[in-house]
């Protein structure tokens, strides 16, 4: 993980929590109402893509750097959420309307509708932009740049849904 | 072949004039659920339709259905803005490409296929109702809500839902 690290500025084993969400850790993901499957997450080519030109040490635009480090910090604060027992999302009925469209709520919010952001490109994206709808606070100056933040985010998050 | 130029420099400035807006994103979650679902049924029945079953959703349907058409590298590189200066959600430049082509094709896809509806029509709407989309594990992220993809044929065989101004309203007053 050091190129990707070096490359966002983010700590190693930060990194790493994220890369193990991502790619090796099977997750219960809820793809309809009452459908939970068990598996990796599904590789998004353009995600993979980005995740290997920075393994592979290719000179990345800033604009790749920002959605790479976005990436991270909503892989972290997603496992950690899933780590402490919240789900990812929620098969129940009426999250999902008749069109197939899944919803969260603030009542009903699992770990990936709460974790920043992911894969913003922009250099001034406020990662944490929808916590406001979830009734969380974000700590002052959203999430750092260098992600150092992220156990604050989760605590906080934590203790704002009630979990 | 067949390039309709103008259409595709009038696609260009639509989709540079495209910004995330938080609020109307969030008021328009429910429709912007059903122009998904909408892309994701016209697409995969396109898709089935020319051979392009291979990156659906994100598969170049206009290439597929006229290999020649051809887009002035010049007026799709006007779509490669910076990407750091982007607010949340921006169109993703290859999406965005796959769009212009579309466009530059005219009216022949209307000519070879009348049966099957405007693949892209959905995503322009969508991107009028708060602007557009990540894609992530499966699932297309609108910012509030996500649509799971799922598969072409479980897609390609939905039976189709209006997408008009009044039934897209309709469905955000309903939430």
């Amino acid at each position: 993980m050091p190129r990707i690290a070096e490359a966002t500025g983010v700590d190693p084993s930060v990194v790493e929590v994220a890369k193990r969400n991502l790619f090796v850790n099977k997750h219960d993901v809820a793809i309809g109402p009452g459908d939970i499957r068990r598996g990796n997450f599904t590789a998004d080519e353009p995600v993979a893509e980005l995740w290997k030109a920075a393994m592979d040490g290719k000179e990345l635009t800033r604009g790749e750097v920002n959605q790479l480090r976005s990436l991270v910090a909503h892989e972290v604060v997603e496992a950690k959420l899933l780590e402490a027992g919240v789900p990812y999302n929620f098969a129940e009925p009426k999250l999902w309307d008749e069109d197939g469209w899944y919803g969260d709520t603030p009542r009903h919010a699992g770990a990936h509708a709460v974790a920043p952001r992911a894969l913003q490109s922009g250099d001034d994206v406020d990662l944490l932009q929808h916590w406001r709808r979830l009734g969380l606070t974000p700590p002052e100056g959203g999430v750092a740049r260098d992600l150092s933040n992220l156990d604050e985010i989760v605590r906080r998050a934590i203790e704002g849904m009630g979990w | 072949m067949v390039t309709d130029t103008a259409a595709a420099e009038q696609m260009v400035e639509r989709l540079l004039a495209v910004t995330w807006d938080d609020d109307a994103a969030y008021e328009h979650q429910r429709s912007r659920g059903r122009l998904t679902r909408e892309f994701l049924r016209r697409t995969a029945q396109w898709a089935t339709a020319v051979g392009a079953e291979e990156r659906w959703p994100f598969s170049d349907l206009a290439r597929a259905l006229d290999p020649d058409v051809d887009v002035d590298q010049a007026l799709l590189a006007k779509l490669e803005t910076d990407p750091a200066a982007a607010g949340a959600f921006p169109i993703r430049p290859a999406d965005a490409a796959l769009i212009v082509r579309w466009a530059a094709l005219g009216d022949l896809p209307r000519q070879r296929r009348p049966d099957l509806q405007d693949p892209y029509e959905p995503l322009l709407a969508l991107f009028g109702r708060g602007g557009a989309y990540s894609v992530a594990n499966g699932f297309i992220e609108l910012g509030y809500g996500s649509f799971p993809i799922r598969s072409l044929a479980d897609r390609a065989s939905l039976e189709p839902k209006p997408i008009d101004a009044t039934t897209l309203d309709a469905l955000d007053q309903e939430a």
